[in-house]
This record gives C-alpha cells, structure tokens and sequence, in this order.
C-alpha cells in the first residue's frame, strides 16, 4: 500500500473525508500511479486544479431557509498570491458568514482558523483545495471553497 | 504582467467605476520623474547602495498591484450590500 492510500484511509478513519472525496482521491492515486507507469492518463480525467489563481468562496441560504435568521449572499474571488503575500481571507467575509465558512471548514476536517491562516496552514488548505472542494451547509447556508 | 484596468464599486446604493487603466500612465510618468531625485538624494547622503532596494521595493509593489487583477468581493445580507469587481 503506497503512503498516500495509506493517508487517505486515515483520513477516512478519523472521519475528516467523506466516503465519496476518499473514493475520488483513491482514483487520483491510481490515476498518479497508472500514468507514472505508462500505462494511462491521470490528468486527463483528474480533476485536480493545476496552478491555481484564485481562492473563491461562496455562501448562499438554501432554499426555504427561515428568513428570521440573517441571510447572507458571499461570493468572493481572491488571487492566491493576495492571500499568500498576507491578505487575511476573514477580514473579507463580514463576520456571521466567517463563521458559517469557518464552520464549514471544520466540518471537512480543516482545522484552521481562516482569520490566521498563514505559511504552512495556507499551503496545506491550498494543496486541499487543488484534489477536493469543500461543499457544505452550514447554519442555513450551502457553503462553497474552491480553488479555480 | 497587467495590472488591474476597471475598479467597480457599490456600496448599498452607491456604484461607481474607476477607470484605473487611466490612472497607471500618470502613476509611471510621476515615477519616471521622482526617481531621478530619489538617486540625486542618496548620492548626496552616500547611500546609493540602497537604491537597488528602492527599485526592488517598486517591482514588488507593481507586482502586488497585478496580482489584484481577478479580485472579486461580493458581499450582500439584509443589512447591506458591497461590491468590488477589479477587472
């Protein structure tokens, strides 16, 4: 069994992946395997995001959502190199839809806070984002992080 | 390299754009004109060795200010509304 199965069946263990992304995320392994052996194509049905740009998060009420709560409607696109010169990703989500994407990042296992994400935390939420999107509902809200 | 051309902005009920794209000429030719006396200045004060540094600070900047090309903030609850689009 090669690390990176390995990883991502301990991912699946400690429950910070679900059974779908863990079963995406094998597939992009054997896809890596496959191709460094000559015998397929990974990056033609990989869906990973090579060099991305930009950082986006969406926040939406789901349909139906009880309108005695706030409502709010995010939808911001920030370039990576922005956030990695130091651009705090919170300080642009007004603070009720911070917590519902904080909340959301906790859910899929992230645990970093976003208003003090910096250096190695970046680059790993980053990395994240480039195999699997984050897509929860939180509080309400359907909540979208992804890298484009 | 291209640094952002448009600025949009709203703000509850105030929008408007910026012509940015207008704005980088004037910024180069000012620069153009300020930097002989930056190098004048330190040549006088000795420390023309940090005029590298002045010169790298500036590429730094311009390539902060390109990098922002693509932000994109669209922030709206019952409150309020805010929007900034740079394009």
């Amino acid at each position: 069994m090669t690390s990176e199965r390995k990883q991502i069946l301990e991912l699946l263990a400690a429950g910070k992946v679900s059974v779908e992304e863990a079963e995406r995320l094998l597939q992009l392994t054997a896809g890596d395997s496959s191709a460094a052996s000559g015998t397929g194509s990974a990056s033609a049905t990989s869906p990973r995001v090579s060099n991305p740009k930009f950082i986006r998060i969406m926040v939406e009420p789901v349909e139906g959502a009880d309108s005695k709560q706030p409502l709010h409607h995010v939808n911001i696109r920030v370039p990576l190199k922005i956030v990695r010169a130091g651009v705090n990703l919170a300080s642009l989500i007004p603070g009720e839809a911070g917590q519902i994407v904080q909340g959301s990042l906790l859910e899929k296992g992230f645990n970093s806070d976003i208003t003090k994400l910096s250096g190695s935390a970046l680059d790993e939420l980053i990395e994240a984002l480039q195999e699997l999107s984050i897509d929860a509902t939180v509080d309400n809200h359907t909540v979208k992080v992804f890298v484009e | 390299m291209i640094p952002p051309m448009v600025m949009w902005i709203r703000f509850r009920w105030f929008a408007i754009w910026v012509p940015l794209f207008l704005l980088w000429p004037v910024l180069v030719v000012l620069w153009l004109l300020f930097i002989p006396f930056v190098l004048l200045g330190m040549l006088v004060a000795g420390r023309i060795s940090r005029f590298w540094k002045v010169i790298q600070l500036t590429l730094a900047a311009y390539v902060m200010v390109c990098a922002l090309r693509g932000l994109r903030v669209d922030v709206r609850s019952d409150r309020t509304t805010f929007q900034i689009h740079l394009i």
